[in-house]
């Protein structure tokens, strides 16, 4: 039942991106000029210097990074990793933002799971799958389309806002605050970037997570996709890590209902980056909205918890 | 806030024990407690704070599993006014949050100096762990590891990472060696073969003046941190 | 035949203090009623009649402005059923709710049920002046009695004095995205009420919630109270919030 849901929401991705890719490969390498290449090639050594001056690293501009998500990534079949060129080291670093180990604070949140669990909704390994796709499409779109919108260019403070109105939770808000100002902490360290720098004084109490993830992707060159992958992977991926400590699942099984979600974290990712180009022109008011009533109900209760294993 | 005013440095986040706060303030001696479950990692902070509080501004973070368990207690001691505890969850892997991904800390330590002004000394206690469990260098400038002589006294014999390297080993309980049959004299032979010339002390942290040795270790930490 | 009408109320403040209705205009199936108001100084509008079954395919909209120092109160005879179209059309619902500086609105619409088969798409947006009060209750069955949910879709937009205070988006049925019905979304649950208060009021300490519901501040100023509790215990609640 749970395999055949994926199934078919997995086929219709695979289409559609077949079919995105035909129609898209003329206008994809359109939007990659010289000016967009010239300034990724340029990137690893201007890092280097980032710390004291980096505004130096050349940008692609705004419009462009974010006009370019579906047609760029369509051109290229895997959509992922910022930059082909050899040596840009943009794939490996969306797999070290994207690694669970990466020390931004995660390992200690459930995303929801950890109430789900004492309430019974989430009792084995096809309550975490169906948990977990919920959570994508709802939490995790947000989180991925704000993430892209970062990336992008947009204004991380009026991103900030627009994650404020879609987060009714109070819980769930100071988490994501909390979550964002220890990513900064990371981020700082491991991409310093003048951008950074300016959200981190801006929001001294931390800015949104997926705030801080996208403007992340952006110091680390990746492209608006990666970031949204990056935020909608994560949304998955803490929920089954929590449910294997808190069930004593089989980790086994806990990376089989990722793997099965993997056609769904595409189409979640691609939307959320749609969007997010979307909002380029049309404000923040384009990014989607989805609502999980359980996860902002639940959020409440677990933060009024005496004990718990997870902050969240 | 001035946690994060437009001249922070971008290494204050990668060395997070840089010495000196954005305010300009040195920051507090931060020193991790560890050691495995029952061993008397509370009561040794407990113990601490009583002996110290008088002479020097404490904050407390504790790292439970069961979060807020060792906060309460120390809460219901009254060692500290609450405002100077905290407690971090752990995501049940007390080990990750003081080694691996450290920020959770970071965040509690950072904002307990903000919150209750400066202070002098913060105690980082982990979640009652294994003997593998040891600090990193980016949230403590020192470590305790307790262990106590109920536990066994092979421990020392087998090493791991938190008797081998810890700044100061506790062994605590020793008023219970002759109830549990521990050799002491055996205890410190194996703990000086493990650490070589790092300190060790044999005490009962809730007995007497049991926490003067830990404390007066602390003092000489601090004076050469302030010195 | 589908439908396409727009109903307009507009209140203003009269000159004792009271308020009255200058716009008042029904359309299609949207028929509007001056019906009397449990409070001085306020006016009241209830929805009647057909406006009770949206088909697929129809547009219905409904504007409402409330001008500065107006109060009234917006309610509906019956519970609002979604039902479907042979065609397999949506509906769409739209709502726009204007409240002025120092006016007030309270919009207290029965349920929204969302038939076997039914496809409808909600939009309700608010803009609030500086200083402007509101209530809002929004409430979504599953299905009646019995039979399997329709499609509902809802989206709630509040501005206040030009920031965005809520924005939110529902999607439930067989058409939303997987999941909707797990346990992180909506569960086995078939209703949801939610209430929105603007600005927060003073709670008594000792506010008991039911089960499966949250009360919660945004980041500006509102309290939102959500509940996937059974109806009458949603309903109690937030009748005495309204109160508050």
């Amino acid at each position: 039942m749970t395999d055949l849901t994926e199934r078919t929401a997995g086929a219709g991705a695979g289409a559609g991106a077949g079919a995105g890719a035909g129609a898209g490969a003329g206008t994809g390498t359109g939007h990659r000029g010289p000016g967009t290449a010239a300034g990724r090639g340029a990137a690893p050594t201007a890092v280097v210097g980032a710390t004291t001056a980096p505004d130096a690293v050349p940008r692609t501009d705004a419009a462009a990074r974010g006009s370019g998500v579906g047609a760029e990534d369509a051109a290229r079949g895997s959509g992922v990793g910022a930059d082909d060129a050899p040596g840009s080291g943009a794939l490996a670093a969306l797999l070290l933002l994207s690694d669970g180990r990466f020390p931004a604070g995660g390992h200690a949140h459930s995303g929801g799971a950890e109430a789900a669990v004492a309430d019974g909704r989430v009792r084995d390994a096809a309550g975490l799958a169906d948990f977990c796709r919920g959570r994508l499409h709802t939490a995790g779109l947000v989180a991925a389309a704000l993430a892209a919108a970062a990336t992008a260019g947009l204004d991380p403070l009026v991103l900030d806002d627009a994650a404020d109105a879609r987060t009714p939770s109070l819980a769930l808000r100071t988490v994501s605050r909390r979550l964002g100002r220890q990513l900064m902490r990371a981020a700082r360290a491991t991409w310093p970037s003048g951008e950074l720098d300016g959200l981190a004084a801006a929001r001294p109490r931390g800015a949104h997570q997926p705030v801080v993830l996208g403007l992340t992707a952006r110091a680390a060159h990746l492209r608006p996709l990666d970031a949204a992958y990056a935020a909608a992977y994560e949304s998955v991926a803490g929920p089954a890590t929590a449910a294997v400590r808190l069930l004593s699942l089989d980790p086994f099984h806990c990376a089989a209902v990722l793997a099965r979600l993997a056609p769904q974290i595409d189409t979640t990712a691609r939307a959320a980056a749609d969007a997010a180009a979307g909002a380029l022109t049309h404000g923040p008011a384009a990014l989607p909205a989805a609502s999980a009533p359980l996860l902002d109900i639940s959020a409440e209760h677990h933060a009024a918890w005496p004990v718990r294993l997870f902050a969240s | 806030m001035h946690r994060d005013h437009p001249e922070v440095f971008p290494e204050r986040y990668a060395h997070s024990s840089a010495e000196v706060r954005p305010d300009g303030r040195r920051r507090a001696l931060r020193i991790g407690l560890g050691g495995p479950v029952g061993s008397g990692k509370t009561a040794t902070v407990a113990a601490l704070c009583r002996t110290l509080r008088d002479r020097l501004a404490i904050g407390v973070v504790t790292n439970d599993i069961y979060t807020r368990e060792d906060a309460e207690f120390l809460l219901r001691s009254a060692v500290l006014p609450p405002e100077r505890i905290v407690g971090v969850e752990t995501g049940a892997c007390p080990h990750t949050a003081i080694r691996d991904d450290i920020s959770a800390n970071l965040e509690a330590v950072e904002d307990l100096e903000d919150a209750v002004g400066p202070l002098d000394l913060v105690l980082v206690e982990s979640g009652g762990d294994n003997l593998t469990a040891t600090f990193s260098k980016g949230l403590v400038d020192a470590q305790i590891f307790v262990i106590d002589v109920a536990g066994g006294d092979d421990i020392p014999r087998k090493g791991g990472p938190g008797v081998t390297t810890a700044d100061l080993l506790v062994v605590n309980k020793t008023d219970l060696a002759p109830h549990v049959g521990a050799d002491l004299d055996r205890m410190a032979r194996d703990a000086a073969a493990q650490r070589g010339a790092l300190p060790v002390v044999f005490t009962s942290v809730t007995r007497g003046d049991g926490i003067a040795p830990v404390a007066a270790w602390i003092g000489e930490r601090l004076t050469a941190w302030t010195a | 035949m589908t439908v396409t009408a727009a109903a307009r109320i507009g209140a203003v403040r009269d000159r004792a203090g009271g308020t009255s209705l200058p716009v008042l205009a029904g359309a299609g199936p949207v028929a509007l009623r001056r019906t009397r108001a449990a409070r001085e100084g306020w006016a009241r509008v209830t929805v009647v009649g057909a406006m009770s079954a949206p088909l697929g395919g129809d547009r219905l909209r409904i504007d409402v402005d409330v001008a500065a120092g107006a109060r009234l109160t917006v309610d509906s005879a019956a519970a609002t059923v979604s039902l479907p179209d042979l065609a397999g059309r949506p509906a769409f619902y739209d709502v726009r709710l204007t409240v002025a500086e120092g006016a007030e609105l309270h919009w207290l619409p029965e349920p929204v049920i969302a038939a076997c088969g039914s496809d409808l798409r909600m939009h309700t947006r608010v803009r609030l002046g500086a200083g402007a009060r509101l209530v809002l209750r929004e409430e979504l069955v599953l299905g009646r009695h019995g039979e399997a949910t329709g499609d509902l879709t809802s989206r709630l937009t509040v501005e206040h004095d030009g920031r965005t205070l809520l924005d939110q988006a529902l999607a439930f049925g067989p058409g939303a995205a997987p999941g909707w019905d797990g346990p992180a979304v909506l569960g086995p649950h078939r209703t949801l009420g939610q209430l929105l208060l603007v600005p927060p009021p003073a709670l008594p300490p000792d506010v008991s919630l039911p089960p499966l519901t949250s009360l919660t501040p945004l980041a500006g100023p509102g309290l939102l109270l959500t509940s996937t509790s059974p109806r009458p215990a949603f309903s109690r609640t937030a009748a005495a919030l309204t109160r508050a």
